[in-house]
């Protein structure tokens, strides 16, 4: 596999769970963009543009699964604050489930790949 | 300082703006509204990390469905435009521009100091109609040439016209932005 396909490879395999991500990072607090985005850059290889995680959490609004609230704050202007929706907090309930089922199953084969 | 933290920023925001055209309005007064929150007043140590993080304006356009594509399209829709306009120049200059041209002589002629009325009395053949129509081809030849001249000054003016544009990236390059970094 070039280096281009891996890049491409990783780039889908990103776009694909980090909505969900994100959802997980909402499954008990409510959180500000930027915090949102702090939280997703401490993780290696999560987020390669901050930038795009804008559109994605206006995405997950518009799908009705996470929502906004604007809120006062100590230090600066108002900040809009996002929590899970009912259905938001469904989908990232089957997702767990299916994640969980397809990580299992690549390992199965890539462990006997590896021989470990 | 504060000012080049600024250009920065507006820099950046001008390169998204255009990216994120195609987007419904409210989609993209939103993303703008939180890509410039999110830069918010960054002091000068900070403004390039803020932009290098947030990434190429093009791909967060891009993220937020404004497609490069559709742009491409309604560019070339233009283009395709451009050239019917400038064909029709083409025919219909040589008919417009003699008669215009025509009057500006005759403008040019009566305000001239080199003619006088007293030539007028003398020979009325060489009054502006007359000495428009002698010196016709030569002149219609320098109205037409300024009228091409200004077709080419209708052109957009080139984009180094505006204010600077910020590339994060040239934060580390640019040695005249390299007291930020």
């Amino acid at each position: 596999m070039e280096l281009g396909d891996a890049q491409n490879l990783l780039t889908q395999m990103r776009r694909g769970t980090l909505p969900y991500c994100v959802l997980a990072l909402l499954k008990d607090d409510e959180r500000y963009g930027v915090e949102i985005i702090r939280l997703l850059g401490e993780v290696d290889s999560m987020v390669t543009s901050e930038g795009t995680v804008y559109p994605l959490l206006a995405r997950l609004r518009r799908q009705g699964l996470v929502e906004t609230t604007w809120r006062e704050s100590t230090t600066g202007p108002p900040r809009r604050y996002y929590r899970l929706t009912p259905a938001g907090d469904r989908a990232l309930d089957a997702f767990v489930g299916e994640w969980a089922r397809f990580r299992d199953g690549v390992g199965h084969f890539i462990g006997k790949g590896t021989g470990t | 300082m504060m000012t080049a933290t600024q250009e920065l920023i507006d820099g950046y925001l001008i390169r998204l703006e255009p990216a994120a055209r195609t987007l419904p309005e409210d989609r993209r007064t939103e993303l703008l509204t939180k890509i410039r929150e999110h830069t918010g007043t960054p002091d000068e140590t900070a403004v390039c990390d803020v932009l290098d993080r947030l990434g190429d304006p093009e791909e967060i356009a891009r993220e937020a469905g404004g497609a490069p594509s559709n742009l491409g399209h309604l560019s070339s829709r233009v283009a395709a435009h451009s050239k019917i306009v400038v064909v029709l120049l083409l025919l219909l200059g040589s008919i417009v521009v003699p008669f215009v041209g025509w009057v500006v002589r005759a403008v040019l002629l009566w305000a001239s100091t080199r003619w006088t009325l007293r030539q007028a009395d003398q020979d009325p053949w060489s009054g502006p109609e007359a000495w428009a129509s002698r010196s016709s081809s030569c002149s219609s030849r320098r109205v037409r040439r300024s009228a091409d001249r200004s077709l080419r000054e209708c052109r957009p003016a080139p984009s180094t016209a505006r204010p600077s544009v910020c590339q994060p990236c040239r934060c580390r390059t640019n040695p005249g932005l390299a007291h930020i970094t």
